[in-house]
């Protein structure tokens, strides 16, 4: 209470005020619990009315008339939509600017003590007690607290300011407020500023809340309290009382009556909005003046965070675009009043107030920029750099609303004032507050459309290269120049002048890791807009720079990104790795970025899906691939494991040597050498030698030479040393089988069946059940098929006989009966059934195409041991099948299994014997459990056609 | 048994010739008998003496008797009852121009009714007091209010009133009275414009520039002053008083800027520049900067002139008008 009541004229005038409040207002209690606030929330008409313009950004384009009408009658809602949008701003503040330690208050702060503070201590006391001990007023004058009893007070203060209104005591509420206001003139800890800000504008918010609702409440009933009329949601000055205006004036005086300079701003920020129930017109004027007051406020920070407020609370207050046609007249009255340049033409955005205050506050920044109050900050331990860095969110902010709805023309105003080079300022401040303030253009750019940016990239790129100043590094501005530039390109004819302007500059820049994020940008810049031959020297320059410095982490990072433009930008790899210094630059990597960058690589290379015949990409890409693989080891994730393996495994199947296969196939050992412990790749490099065996074939027509052969030996023996090393069993008799059939095309028949011989020891190793895993035997199961079909061209052994291998076969499914469970067993059995029926054959049913191999119709039809042998290994089968057919208890599976059974026999079996024919029947008889599946129905037919006897069923 | 005034203007402002209208309330429990009730309204001015300028006794024995300068009575009910419950009567009062008999102290008449005011040695104040005269050992009935006169802006037209303003300059050079050593070297200058005339209405305009001051600027700040003069004896006693204090600087602010000025006139504490003979009322305006030497606060406190040589000012008068 320090101010004001001393005072003896504020004082009686204040008092008349309250005798008077609470003379006309018997309501008064009443006022916290306002039912209008509450009534105006819900208002149906409010809602309707809003529901009657859904688009207004449309319609206020399309019929500027209705404008005036909207912006009118959102006079709540566009309070209530600033709001919203400042707490979410000022929720960024506070989290950007978080600050523990404590604050040193200094006691004319009292009201953040709780304690009432002694009074009447007389003043020859006071005075002896200081000569006793002359620091001890020093000492009692501050009190150190923590931020966060500072914050928690400062939130109880709202709430006392609150209740002090709902008690009727409305001036003490003002005193408070006024209090609280007066706190922000303390920058004494700058970290700190921010959050106070935050709070105490929510302070101030509250009192402009309460003050609005009780004029509104004034203007809408009577002494009484009876309701009068309710304002209309889009009033006017016009509709309010003479009374409600008294009030409102009132309020106005006793704010104008508040001695300090910042206190009386904020406090008639706070209140601004009540203009409306004074004046038609927005209140442009007050706003403006308040921006003039603020000349007065010398402290950088709190000069900042006041303009800060002023153009949140005009968000909340003043429409959008230019709401009457008085305000257009009054223009270049207030253009000139404010002493602006004046526009080319003249922008209607009612708003300029906000463009005078940045212009004035660029007045006072320099010189903290300059250093003029490092020894206020050095105070508290806090640099120049970390003040600069607290008023910055106070140009996002402002700059933003600038742009809000801003014209194509308004846009060109706003970068004629802040970004011009005045060259012939004659006022003090010219000789340093020449050049635009980079934090400014910094915003400026981030909030103008990139087709703007786009249209006029060499003005703005001068307007980036004049301004170099600490508030913001010049490069962050080049960065965003650049990344407007490439949503939307410039002119054609500016694109290389506009290049050649920035890169002058940044060419220079001898901090590496600011030159590599612009580097990044103008990269894509260039790739979208420019020839290679700019990108080459570009990444001329980019290595240049690399080299003198010293490359980190982060500066990794910008590189990659520019690796990865390159990579997205061409699909062709062989290209990219063709371009000057692209190389080189990849040298630099190191550690993860290396490994991302390859592969990065690897995928572009498998992503174009082109076969990589260009020997220096092929090589290049093998050397990213080894190091991949380098860079897997037991810690690995599974992930990073398969993406690895993919990536390598598609870039070997993509290589390409043309019809060079001798080299494909060093290649391949290479591979294998190489990429050790990975299965899938060397299944690829199996299938690939195959390949190259059979393009051989291909190549040869045919008919091997003996070059051609030895080469195709060498496949099939790389194969066959290569088999063994894969883990998965299946996999493993697979490629046996098909490099057995690849050995067999080829001619070289005892390749084929020692490969055969490999897989079928291979399937012994087979021990259990559970040597396989789920879905092994079905593969299984699938191999023996198509190992029974292989074999009916597969010659047989000249010393041990044409079934050699067969026998074998039978050997193993006899000695490993979990290799074909149940059902399975007698279709295995019945595809050897078939085998060996084929064999039967004076003319084999299929040959290999090829005239050297011979198969064993050619090699032993019309030998009676062997036609003795196919006899009863054909007998023994039978029985097999049967026995199998029998093995299963499950009566619809043994149908089917009968039914399995007694087709393979019907189909391969010359039916003379009868015993044949009865065991079909039986087989058939067993079957006819599922009598009406028309398997069994086609059984059936087959058998009335085979001749055999069917029992009555 | 209460009794309360109520005027019908809220704000309680009139302006002669004027009507002031009204509601007497009277709420009691039981009935009342009374001999009349009668609402007068007057006006006085109060003068008094400054000590400092007349001297402690002087002031004593000197004082001005309270001045009349208008009076109206009304009587708006003849001896009756007041019902059980209360009564509401309503009553006019024309308030007209000074009556004839009214002279100021110095003899001349009065040629209209002055405006409220509020000051330190000169009060001029308008009262409306209702009465239920009761007899002699009962409780009389009475409740007063103050209203406030303020002139009819007859006499100045609006358009008439051109805003009268004056440049003028603060140096170093300017100031009669003892600076501050380092503040007299390094120089300093600030200039500006103000109002010298304004409308009682109006905010007070102005700005000021700080062209040059080589000792940081603590504070600028406006004092509004009032000058009253009260006749004592053959002599005057004049005595200025700060009205209100509005700072428009805060800090150590940019050169070369102009700062606006924008003061708005506390009512009651102003009224039209006024001089009757027997006492004048004046208005100032003072321009104070405050310079930062850099002392610590415990310095000025032990040297209090220290502190006043680091204040510079320049005092401009101003008239103020009603329109």
């Amino acid at each position: 209470m320090s101010d004001l009541p001393e005072h003896p004229l504020v004082r009686l005038q204040l008092q008349d005020e309250e005798s008077k409040e609470t003379f006309e207002d018997p309501l008064g209690s009443a006022a916290f619990e306002d039912p209008l606030g509450i009534t105006s929330m819900q208002d149906p008409l409010g809602a309707l009315s809003l529901q009657d313009y859904p688009s207004a950004d449309d319609t206020i384009k399309f019929t500027p008339k209705l404008s005036k009408r909207i912006g009118k009658h959102s006079s709540d809602e566009r309070a209530e939509a600033a709001a919203a949008e400042w707490d979410a701003y000022k929720l960024t503040i506070m989290q950007r600017f978080t600050s523990t330690g404590t604050i040193t208050v200094s006691a004319t702060f009292d009201i953040l003590s709780k304690e009432p503070k002694v009074r009447g201590k007389s003043v020859t006391a006071a005075h002896l007690e200081e000569l006793e001990d002359p620091e001890k007023e020093a000492r009692e004058e501050t009190k150190i607290i923590s931020q966060q009893e500072y914050v928690t007070r400062l939130k109880e203060l709202n709430e006392e300011i609150s209740q002090a209104w709902a008690n009727n005591e409305r001036v003490a509420a003002l005193r408070l407020s006024i209090k609280v206001a007066r706190l922000l003139s303390d920058t004494s800890v700058p970290q700190f500023y921010p959050t106070l800000f935050v709070l105490v504008t929510d302070v101030m918010d509250t009192v402009g809340n309460l003050v609005w609702n009780r004029i509104k409440k004034k203007a809408e009933y009577d002494e009484d309290g009876r309701l009068i009329s309710a304002l209309p949601v889009n009033f006017t000055a016009d509709d309010v009382r003479q009374e409600a205006k008294d009030t409102c004036f009132n309020w106005f005086y006793k704010i104008g009556s508040i001695r300090e300079l910042l206190p009386r701003i904020y406090l008639e920020l706070a209140i601004v909005r009540c203009m409306l129930y004074l004046e038609r017109d927005p209140p442009t004027s007050t706003f403006q003046r308040l921006t003039q007051m603020m000349r007065g406020v010398a402290d950088p920070l709190a000069s900042a965070y006041a303009h800060l407020y002023l153009a949140c609370r005009s968000m909340a207050v003043m429409p959008l675009e230019s709401s009457s046609p008085h305000a257009l007249n009054n223009f270049a009255a207030l253009i000139n009043s404010l002493e602006l340049p004046l526009p080319s033409s003249l922008p209607q955005n009612p708003r300029v107030y906000l463009i005078s205050g940045l212009k004035d506050y660029l007045v006072l920044f320099p010189r903290l920029l300059a250093g003029d109050f490092d020894s206020v900050y050095m105070k508290a331990r806090a640099g120049r750099r970390l003040a600069i860095m607290l008023v910055e969110p106070v140009f996002e902010w402002i700059i933003q609303c600038l742009f809000k709805q801003a014209t194509q023309k308004e846009m060109a105003y706003f970068l004629e004032v802040f970004g011009e080079v005045q060259e012939d300022d004659n006022t003090a401040i010219g000789a340093r507050g020449s050049a635009p303030i980079s934090v400014v253009v910094h915003y400026l750019l981030k909030n103008l459309p990139a087709t703007y940016v786009g249209n006029n990239a060499l003005s703005l790129s001068k307007i980036v290269k004049s301004s170099a100043d600490l508030s913001m590094p010049q490069y962050m501005n080049y960065r965003l120049l650049g990344l407007k530039l490439c949503e939307c390109s410039p002119p054609r004819e500016f694109r290389f002048a506009v290049l050649n302007d920035i890169w002058r500059v940044v060419m220079k820049y001898s901090n590496l890791s600011e030159y590599l994020s612009v580097a990044d940008v103008f990269v894509e810049y260039i790739l979208q807009n420019c020839t290679e031959a700019e990108l080459s020297v570009i990444l001329r320059d980019i290595m240049k720079h690399v080299l003198k410095g010293e490359v980190n982490d982060g500066m990794l990072l910008s590189l990659e990104s520019i690796v990865f433009k390159l990579l997205t930008h061409y699909t062709d790899l062989s290209h990219v790795l063709t371009l000057a210094h692209f190389v080189d630059i990849l040298d630099v990597f190191y550690g993860d970025t290396r490994i991302s960058v390859y592969k990065r690589i690897l995928t572009s290379a498998s992503r174009s899906n082109q076969p990589l015949r260009d020997p220096v990409t092929r090589h290049f890409v093998f050397e990213a691939a080894r190091v991949l693989h380098d860079s897997l080891d037991s810690l690995s994730s599974d992930d990073d494991r398969r993406q690895i393996t993919r990536l390598i495994v598609r870039y070997v199947q993509l290589v390409n040597f043309g019809r060079d296969l001798e080299q494909h196939l060093a290649f391949l050992v290479d591979c294998r050498g190489t990429f050790a412990d990975m299965d899938p790749l060397r299944v690829t490099v199996i299938h690939a030698s195959n390949r190259l065996a059979m393009t051989t074939l291909r190549m040869v027509k045919g008919s091997h030479n003996k070059r051609t052969v030895d080469f195709v030996k060498a496949c099939v023996t790389f194969n066959e040393i290569t088999i063994p090393s894969i883990n998965s069993v299946v996999t493993r008799i697979n490629l046996f089988l098909e490099t057995a059939e690849v050995a067999l095309m080829n001619g070289l028949p005892s390749h084929a069946e020692s490969s055969v011989k490999s897989s079928l020891t291979n399937l012994q190793d087979i021990t259990s059940k559970d040597d396989v895993k789920a879905g092994g035997l079905e593969d299984i199961y699938v191999f023996l098929r198509k190992l029974s079909a292989f074999l009916v061209v597969m010659p047989g052994h000249p010393e041990h006989g044409g079934f050699y291998i067969v026998k074998g076969l039978l050997n193993v499914l006899e000695m490993h009966p979990w290799l074909t469970p149940g059902q399975r067993r007698v279709q295995v059995l019945s595809g050897v059934l078939a085998m060996l029926a084929a064999l039967a054959q004076e003319r084999l049913p299929y040959h290999v195409q090829n005239a050297q191999v011979d198969s064993n119709d050619l090699m032993f039809y019309g030998s009676d041991a062997y036609h003795q042998e196919l006899e009863s290994l054909t007998k023994g089968l039978i029985d097999n099948v049967l026995l199998a057919a029998d093995d299963d208890a499950e009566s619809a599976q043994e149908a089917i299994l009968a039914l399995d059974a007694c087709n393979a026999v019907l189909q391969v079996v010359d039916l003379q014997a009868e015993r044949v024919k009865d065991t079909c029947a039986a087989l058939l008889q067993k079957a006819s459990v599922s009598r009406n599946d028309p398997y069994f129905r086609a059984t059936q037919q087959l058998c009335q056609k085979r001749g055999v006897r069917l029992p009555e069923m | 048994m209460a009794i309360e005034l109520r005027l019908t203007r809220l704000d309680r402002v009139y302006r002669p010739p004027d009507i002031m209208d009204g509601t007497v309330v009277i709420t009691t429990p039981s009935s009342l008998s009374h001999q009349g009730i009668r609402v007068t309204a007057a006006g006085t001015i109060m003068l008094q003496l400054s000590a400092r300028s007349v001297g402690v006794f002087e002031a004593l024995y000197n004082t001005v008797k309270p001045i009349q300068l208008w009076s109206k009575t009304v009587d708006i009910s003849p001896a009756g009852k007041i019902p059980s419950g209360g009564l509401e009567i309503p009553f006019h009062i024309y308030v007209d121009g000074p009556s004839k008999s009214a002279v100021l102290p110095d003899g001349s008449p009065m040629e209209t009714l002055f405006e409220t005011y509020h000051g330190a040695y000169v009060n001029i104040q308008y009262l409306i007091t209702v009465d239920v005269i009761r007899g002699y050992l009962q409780k009389s009935l009475s409740a007063t209010t103050e209203f406030i006169i303020e002139c009819r802006p007859g006499r100045f037209q609006k358009s008439l009133v051109v805003p009268e303003s004056v440049n003028f300059y603060i140096t170093q050079d300017t100031q009669k009275h003892a600076l501050y050593p380092s503040l007299r070297a390094g120089g300093f200058r600030i200039t500006g414009r103000i109002a010298t005339q304004c409308s009682l209405t109006e905010p007070l305009m102005g700005e000021l520039t700080v062209e040059k001051s080589t000792v940081p600027i603590q504070s600028i700040d406006i004092q509004l002053l009032r000058v009253e003069s009260v006749a004592a004896g053959d002599r005057m006693a004049t005595e200025s008083s700060e009205i209100q204090t509005t700072q428009i600087a805060d800090g150590d602010v940019c050169r070369g800027v102009k700062l606006p000025m924008y003061i708005i006139l506390p009512r009651l504490s102003t009224c039209p520049t006024l001089s009757a003979g027997a006492f004048s009322l004046e208005f100032e305006i003072s321009v104070m900067i405050t310079f930062d030497a850099g002392f610590p606060k415990q310095y000025t406190h032990v040297e209090p002139t220290a502190s006043k040589e680091l204040v510079a000012f320049e005092t401009i008068p101003l008239r103020l008008v009603r329109t």
